[in-house]
């Protein structure tokens, strides 16, 4: 299965764009970045806490790819690009290091995973059944960082599991058994919540 | 095929991942099997629902207008610079390799302990760039010679067997 955004067999291929830019046309980057964008930006606004961060990540995504484009010969474009935002969004978390688990419930309050920073505050981020949505992308967002990663990589950025298990340096039956593990986690929930969003 | 396989191939044939036969198989045990019927149909159901909830949008208008700038300054430097091609960069970091030797024999060939820590540095530099690049342009063969550079250039040092070690986790990191 193709990933959502990669080239149509009409669309000018990756390679062709990256030709073309390397030979002096800004524009056939421009055609690059807004075809990852939906699933670029998408994996990278669920794995963030905030709209700012996902602008900030995902503009820095393509300035590291911009420098780096001389020596890039990969053929997965899309792997590549998931790849820096990866890294920089683990750089991130480690620079931030978390005072309290989202697991933690503060005394005579609820638990911080349904108090993370509103995704939806921006209207320009789409979030359908928004307060349903935010308790789905809270749930996400509190499951176990690598869990949470293919869950998105495979959702949201609709790329094979044998590719997430190359970006996450892990077999392919451990990539799928995360997947199983976030999947049991959100079932429940997906389902109890997509009824409701149905009903209302 | 059996009910515990189920959910896994469920998963790889949402993704397009099974084979034609593997799906074959799944697709009959499911028609024979309520439980694992109902956990596809389950499985299924939740990835959809989680595609229409979950936050999606796009970057905004400032970060296309610093994208647009940096690739019209970018653009067509690969005309010119193609200092990363496989050939040329071996070339350069055994040019490199060249340097730190040659930091380490200078003063009437002995080395100092100021020549050897200097030199260290630059391998180390080294190292850490030829792991980035291997990664990008899977230059793995190249790294193989520049490894054996370094190594030539430490056991000329007289390193001990666990700086050698060192070496290994380095560039194995």
């Amino acid at each position: 299965m193709m990933a959502a955004g990669r080239e149509t067999s009409m669309d000018p291929t990756d390679r062709d764009l990256l030709a073309r830019y390397r030979g002096g046309e800004a524009d056939a980057l421009e055609v690059l970045v807004v075809r990852y964008r939906p699933t670029l930006f998408g994996f990278i606004l669920n794995m963030t806490e905030g709209r700012d961060d996902a602008d900030d990540i995902f503009q820095e995504v393509w300035l590291r790819a911009i420098r780096k484009l001389d020596g890039y010969q990969h053929k997965n474009l899309s792997g590549w690009l998931v790849r820096i935002a990866r890294n920089i969004i683990i750089d991130r978390a480690r620079r931030k290091k978390p005072v309290l688990s989202l697991d933690v419930e503060p005394e005579g309050g609820r638990p911080l995973v349904e108090s993370i920073p509103g995704k939806t505050a921006d209207p320009s981020v789409r979030l359908d059944g928004s307060a349903l949505g935010l308790r789905i992308s809270g749930a996400v967002a509190a499951l176990p960082e690598e869990q949470r990663e293919v869950f998105l990589l495979r959702v949201k950025a609709d790329f094979p599991f044998k590719e997430i298990a190359r970006i996450q340096g892990v077999s392919i039956n451990t990539a799928l058994a995360r997947m199983q593990y976030a999947l049991s986690k959100l079932r429940p929930l997906l389902a109890g919540e997509y009824a409701e969003l149905k009903d209302a | 095929m059996n009910c515990k396989m189920t959910d896994r191939w469920t998963l790889l044939s949402e993704s397009g991942e099974l084979s034609a036969r593997e799906q074959q198989l799944l697709d009959a045990h499911v028609a024979g099997c309520a439980r694992c019927a109902g956990l596809r149909a389950e499985t299924l159901g939740a990835l959809d629902r989680a595609r229409e909830v979950l936050p999606s949008g796009e970057p905004g208008e400032r970060v296309m207008d610093t994208l647009r700038a940096a690739a019209e300054e970018g653009a067509g430097r690969g005309r010119t610079l193609r200092f990363r091609q496989p050939v040329v960069q071996v070339l350069a970091y055994a040019a490199c390799v060249a340097v730190a030797l040659g930091i380490w024999f200078r003063a009437n060939g002995q080395a100092s302990p100021d020549h050897v820590q200097e030199a260290r540095a630059i391998l180390v530099s080294i190292s850490a760039d030829v792991y980035d690049s291997r990664e990008e342009a899977g230059a793995a063969g190249e790294t193989d010679e520049l490894r054996a550079l370094a190594r030539e250039l430490l056991i000329m040092e007289g390193m001990a067997a666990d700086e050698e070690s060192g070496l290994d986790l380095l560039w194995d990191a």
